[in-house]
């Protein structure tokens, strides 16, 4: 592969709408997904790269942010995921970004992570983690509408071992 | 035996299988409704139970519909977030619970069953404990016991622990967790504790120190003196537990009328704790090796690296006269090769501290030695080196000091973290004992990939003008590169309680490798039990600190002879004149 050529490379997208997009390679390469499928297919195709699990809205929201990040240096390999994440602070650009209604939020990251963007889904990840931080079992169902399915005995006896951690 | 390799743990998204999950649905549970914010929510709080029931199901079929259909409307998107049911993936969620702390996780483990799931998965409570261990966070979790071995259950309920303890001593006002008041009464296994004097401590046995210099080992839980270790009272021992082979290591340095002894010995436990009632096998301090050392040697300080069966050892040579650090290295118990070094480092004894290490892997040694001018300098050598000029011990200590050049060399200046006082820290009115501890003091911490951290501490004696005696307490990490970072992190101990020792005396306090409590005395003849716990290793840039005062009742302060910090047990014990022990349990 050769990187010169690369730069002036278009890539053609195809979503599950049947939404054409042409970007430029360094921008489509963000998503490891796309580019392992471009190297897949050779340089001389004109294929069109179908992606059946995003919509266009969807895909329009992630080239945003993979136009915003194309000079990003590349994450280093297995960086810091052997330990739980310490900071859960977002960059300004990113936040403004990311704040968008809650199912498209979850869009974006279902995306990120089947076009394996891994810094994008750090960022959903984070918004949605932030979502949860202090918030209360029940507000947390109320906000992502989930249904308490534990019995009356098994939610008093979780309740029961986690005591500890409200008593602050 | 080497430590087995820990397991590197990623969380690799997108390389998951995909889980479906279905909408769990229980129509007829009893659950107070879902208040919502939707405004074209027909459903309010008020109508009832049924309703509710009617409407989870709803949402239930709505999903079903979406799932189905494959297509969503676009017009449905723009709702507000209650609208749709929550259809985040498995792998999707894990990543988002790997941003959550241990509370918060037990939190979101209430929400629903498949939140619990995702909350319970190894991949989660690893990461934790590998930043836990990164932190140099001390775990509550037995010393024989390999976290990286536990089971799942099992190994939550150490990270809960050691959060738990975590937080509570890090609050305004710790709590105990249960207030038990019924000491274990000691006197008919130990007449008297010595001071100061090095100890270990597990749930089910410990090893003591009494005053006549012999160690004892106690069966707390079954009452019942297990072994001795018989030794003088100039005896100095370290004590190292170890991992792999169950035991603890005693390495003992002692002045006779002729010579200074050295001595390994190894106390094996039982390998599986015996239970309450039946009959324990005595525990014998079998001796491993054994050197007589000339009288000469004034011994400053020892490491040893039980793993390697290494030893090294600080003196001045000879004594007193000479104050420049020489070095004992014993390369290998086994094999009795040692070498002796002049290291041209000066020391000052109760005035300068002294470093000394070996690398994580075993292949460099290091000495750090501070001049009263607080410039450091260090040695490394290579211990690939110090091979070439070994010697036999086999026959006899009577070996020429060698000096080798050190591969690498530094120098690093500290500011006297006590300017103007008059109590600072090479003032002739101060004097100087030095502590030290590791991460290696629950060797498990011994794991590849880990950086090993020594916690040093200097406790400095000082007469004021005004002839009040003051405490003063510097400490700071040592890695494997620097003596310490830029900064120590120095607070005073107050009106500390003290215990006679060495024709000094010395605050009752004990201290752990994050951690130091000591009983303060506070005006009208009251007590206290105070804790400090040092400043995270790797963000000393803004030091502070905070003095707690934890509860423990007036009587038991009053009669204390002796404090021990047990951290991998979540308590501090606390050993009355009566030999009467109380543990106080924080986690």
């Amino acid at each position: 592969m050769s990187t010169t050529e690369d730069k002036t490379r278009k890539v053609k997208l195809v979503t599950s709408d049947n939404e054409e997009f042409e970007v430029d390679w360094e921008v489509a390469t963000r998503s490891v997904l796309i580019k392992h499928m471009l190297e897949d297919i050779g340089e001389s195709e004109e294929q069109a790269i179908p992606l059946p699990n995003v919509t266009a809205n969807v895909l329009k929201k992630v080239l945003e942010w993979c136009e915003h990040h194309r000079k990003d240096p590349e994450p280093a390999p297995e960086s810091s995921d052997d330990n739980r994440k310490r900071t859960l602070e977002i960059g300004d650009w990113d936040a403004k970004f990311i704040q968008v209604d809650q199912e498209m939020l979850f869009e974006i990251i279902l995306a990120a992570n089947y076009l394996d963007i891994k810094a994008l889904l750090d960022v959903g990840c984070k918004t949605v983690a932030n979502m949860i931080k202090g918030k209360q079992p029940e507000e947390i169902r109320k906000m992502f509408n989930i249904v308490n399915d534990f019995t009356p005995e098994e939610e008093a006896q979780i309740k029961k071992e986690n005591e500890w951690a409200e008593d602050r | 035996m080497a430590p087995k390799p820990f397991p590197k743990l990623r969380a690799s998204f997108g390389r998951f299988k995909r889980v479906f999950r279905r909408v769990r649905v229980i129509p007829c549970r009893k659950t107070p409704a879902i208040e919502t914010e939707n405004d074209d929510d027909v459903f309010t709080k008020k109508e009832g139970e049924a309703l509710h029931a009617e409407r989870v199901m709803v949402i239930a079929e709505d999903v079903a519909v979406q799932v189905g259909s494959g297509q969503r409307k676009e017009g449905t998107r723009r709702h507000t977030p209650s609208s749709k049911a929550f259809d985040l993936p498995f792998e999707v969620v894990l990543a988002v619970f790997m941003f959550l702390d241990i509370p918060e996780l037990l939190r979101v483990s209430q929400v629903s069953r498949f939140f619990r799931d995702v909350a319970n998965t190894q991949t989660i409570w690893h990461a934790t404990l590998n930043t836990y261990l990164s932190e140099c966070k001390t775990l509550v979790l037995d010393d024989f016991a390999h976290p990286s071995y536990l089971p799942l259950p099992e190994l939550k309920i150490v990270l809960v622990r050691s959060e738990h303890l975590h937080r509570n001593w890090n609050r305004e006002s710790p709590k105990q967790i249960t207030s038990d008041l019924h000491p274990v009464k000691l006197d008919k296994h130990v007449p008297a504790v010595q001071a100061g004097g090095p100890y270990y401590i597990a749930d089910q046995f410990m090893i003591l120190p009494e005053s006549n210099g012999t160690l004892a080992c106690i069966d707390i839980k079954n009452d019942r003196l297990v072994g001795k270790c018989e030794l003088s009272a100039t005896a100095f021992p370290l004590l190292f537990s170890h991992t792999e082979t169950a035991s603890v290591f005693v390495v003992v340095t002692d002045y006779t009328s002729s010579m200074v002894k050295l001595t390994v010995r190894q106390a094996k436990f039982p390998s599986e704790y015996p239970q309450a009632g039946t009959s324990i096998p005595n525990m014998s301090f079998d001796l491993i090796r054994e050197y007589d050392l000339s009288r000469r040697w004034g011994i400053i300080t020892k490491i040893v690296d039980v793993d390697r069966r290494r030893i090294c050892m600080l003196f001045l040579h000879p004594w007193p006269e000479s104050d420049t650090m020489k070095l004992f290295v014993v390369l290998d118990w086994n094999d009795d090769s040692a070498v002796f070094l002049d290291s041209g480092l000066s020391y000052k004894s109760r005035h300068t501290g002294a470093v000394v290490r070996f690398s994580d892997d075993g292949e460099e040694l290091t000495v750090f030695s501070e001049r009263e001018d607080g410039i450091w300098r260090q040695n490394h050598y290579k211990v690939s080196e110090l091979k070439k000029l070994s010697q036999s011990l086999s026959k006899g200590t009577d070996l020429p000091f060698h000096s080798l050049k050190p591969y690498d060399k530094a120098t690093f200046r500290f500011a006297d973290p006590f300017p103007s006082t008059g109590l600072g820290i090479y003032s002739d009115n101060v004097t100087m004992f030095q502590y030290w501890n590791s991460t290696y003091a629950q060797s498990w911490l011994k794991v590849a990939g880990l950086r090993s951290l020594f916690s040093y501490l200097y406790l400095m004696v000082g007469i004021t003008s005004s002839n009040v005696k003051k405490f003063r307490v510097a400490q700071f990490y040592a890695t494997e590169t620097a003596p310490c970072h830029s900064k120590r992190f120095v607070f005073d101990l107050g009106n500390p309680v003290r215990v006679p020792f060495e024709g000094d005396e010395l605050p009752l306090m004990s201290l752990s490798f994050n951690h130091l409590c000591w009983i303060d005395q506070l005006p009208k003849a009251d007590l206290a039990l105070k804790l400090v716990t040092f400043p995270d290793p790797f963000k000393r840039d803004d030091i502070k600190y905070d003095i707690r005062v934890l509860d423990a009742p007036i009587n038991v302060l009053r009669n204390a002879a002796h404090v021990f910090m047990v951290p991998s047990l979540g308590s501090i014990m606390i050993l009355t004149k009566a030999q009467h022990l109380y543990r106080f349990q924080y986690a």
